[in-house]
């Protein structure tokens, strides 16, 4: 076997030696900030969904801003038509005219029909602005105060608390989880002079996601899956 | 097997046994041992450059590391408690900077959720209404040296950073109160 | 037989040698050195896309907060790094360590944060775009602008009633 010893190409070994030990360094380089860069993506793409559900919340706020116009539009109308004469021309259910009709009859002097046309303006804004947001998103209205739309006897003089809730959880399933936004939004004193923004309280605007749940497969104590 | 460069430097071995020729260094022996310099220092910066790389790669991967989570971790704090009056931002009883303050409510009982940075730590410490925070109640979510969090009409700037010796490492970002609004 | 005692008893490296192990080492450290700079290009944008991530979710957040001021173009006052360029477009430059900068140093920026707005529904519901680009290219690689990072949000910015 002594043929086989010789000094040559050690040279090469040595070379060859260092050379591992870089590549081994740069693959851990390139490894780390590989990692790095795909939690900064995931990071980045948890955003995009947070503003993919908040854009839902915000398309339901507007549903809800666009009710309140139209309510606050339907009531101007709705009053126009009843200081005219004309409560058919309101747009109002039959019980609601009929009490309207009475309260009108009962009341003597033109300031307190007057006054009678102010109090009722609010409360007819939001029937319409209820009605219009049933209409959009039913079963996600509950009103404090009495049922907008069937008490009819809350249009005459009693006097009413306004305001109404508005909820809706909106979900979207993202990396095999999902994501809620919660949004309550209260309605309540729609006065003339405010603008539908105003009237509006966002109560709660809350995202959350279920919590992750690990799922035992395996029977560890007898080391088969069950 | 022998080949004619041996025979020829053999040749000139015993021709000048015993002689030593002045002045005549092989060209071959210069070249192989500049070869071989150049050969050492290469490893060598490689090796040290490879090295000093690697590690300002992982000290800056680790520095962006913990300021993302510290700040994402707020951020999410934030938004997943985003209820009427129940975010303010107050001094921090612990060392007088700024902290954010959640206001929750378990099983009839009102808790505060505060989180402040203290010892070079982002911290946050769950506690009942009205008590007072401290590092010993509290969670190391991130280490951070600094944290700020100012509200302009419902609008929560946030900052957190790191001062290093060759400058501070700052992120900023700012989140909507929506139910300010 | 002489000849291989001969060639057995040689100690030290030969010019061969030397010149094999350095051209090796040069092929192979070139390599080396390309996954050094990929590594630092990986950590980089990492870095990049974070800073992309919070500030345009700031910007975002801001916008949400007064809508209007920032589709009649009123940012200037209170946000003075950023420039209209055009109805509902604007743009905030920032240099190389994300410090934001005047549109009249633009030549010096690194980064450009295009922001839109643009209406979606009559009823005031506008969009907004946030794209991210990274002006000067990465190392090894060649495309500038390049987008880092693209974020889209929703605003209410509704107007007054008109009451009949």
């Amino acid at each position: 076997m002594k043929w086989l010893r010789s000094n040559r190409g050690s040279s090469s070994i040595l070379v060859a030696l260092a050379l591992i030990m870089l590549v081994v360094f740069s693959i851990l380089a390139v490894s780390t900030s590989s990692a790095n860069l795909r939690l900064a993506r995931k990071h980045a793409e948890t955003v995009k969904t947070y503003y993919n559900l908040d854009s839902e919340g915000e398309r339901f706020l507007n549903d809800v801003y666009n009710g309140i116009r139209q309510g606050k539009e339907k009531a101007s109308h709705a009053i126009h038509s009843i200081s005219e004469g004309e409560l058919s021309d309101a747009g109002l259910s039959a019980d609601m005219i009929d009490i309207i009709r009475a309260t009108l009859g009962s009341l003597s002097g033109s300031s307190e029909r007057q006054n009678y046309l102010d109090e009722l303006y609010p409360k007819l804004v939001m029937y319409f602005a209820m009605k219009a947001v049933t209409e959009a998103y039913p079963e996600c209205v509950a009103s404090m105060a009495g049922d907008y739309l069937n008490n009819a006897h809350l249009y005459s003089t009693v006097p009413v608390e306004l305001n109404f809730i508005v909820r809706k959880t909106f979900i979207l399933e993202y990396d095999n989880s999902l994501r809620y936004l919660s949004v309550s939004i209260k309605v309540s004193d729609p006065e003339r002079d405010k603008e539908p923004q105003d009237i509006c309280n966002i109560l709660e605007w809350r995202m959350w996601q279920e919590s992750s749940e690990y799922k035992n497969e395996h029977d560890l104590w007898e080391g088969r899956p069950e | 097997m022998l080949c004619p460069r041996w025979k020829s430097i053999k040749k000139n071995r015993a021709d000048t046994d015993g002689v030593k020729r002045r002045g005549s260094v092989s060209v071959e022996t210069i070249a192989t041992l500049f070869l071989l310099i150049v050969l050492g220092v290469g490893i060598f910066s490689l090796t040290v450059s490879s090295t000093s790389v690697y590690s300002r790669i992982y000290h800056g991967k680790n520095l962006q590391s913990e300021l993302r989570v510290a700040l994402s971790f707020v951020q999410m704090k934030i938004r997943q408690n985003d209820l009427r009056h129940a975010i303010r931002v107050e001094e921090n009883p612990v060392n007088g900077g700024p902290s954010v303050v959640i206001r929750e409510e378990f099983g009839g009982e009102v808790y505060e959720t505060w989180i402040y940075q203290d010892d070079g730590k982002l911290r946050e410490a769950l506690v009942l209404e009205g008590e007072a925070p401290s590092n010993e109640l509290s969670f190391e979510i991130a280490d951070v040296d600094g944290f700020s969090a100012v509200i302009d009409k419902n609008l929560l700037n946030l900052s957190v950073w790191m001062d290093q010796e060759d400058g501070r490492l700052q992120m900023d970002s700012s989140i909507l109160l929506r139910t300010g609004r | 037989m002489d000849n291989m005692g001969y060639i057995k008893t040689r100690k030290g490296f030969t010019l061969i040698e030397m010149i094999i192990a350095v051209a090796l080492l040069a092929v192979a450290g070139t390599m080396v050195v390309r996954l050094f700079v990929h590594a630092h290009v990986c950590n980089r944008l990492a870095a990049d896309i974070d800073r992309s991530v919070f500030y345009g979710s700031a910007w975002i957040e801001k916008i949400k907060s007064s809508p209007w001021d920032w589709i009649e173009g009123k940012t200037s006052t209170q946000e003075p790094v950023v420039s209209a360029s055009g109805p509902g477009s604007y743009v905030v430059y920032y240099d190389d360590s994300w410090q934001p900068i005047f549109e009249d140093q633009a030549q010096k920026a690194a980064y450009a944060m295009h922001i839109d707005l643009y209406r979606i529904s009559g009823d005031g519901l506008w969009a907004i775009e946030l794209r991210t680009f990274r002006i000067k290219p990465y190392p090894l690689r060649q495309k500038p602008y390049e987008e880092i990072y693209a974020l889209s949000a929703m605003v209410n910015a509704i107007g007054k009633v008109v009451e009949p």
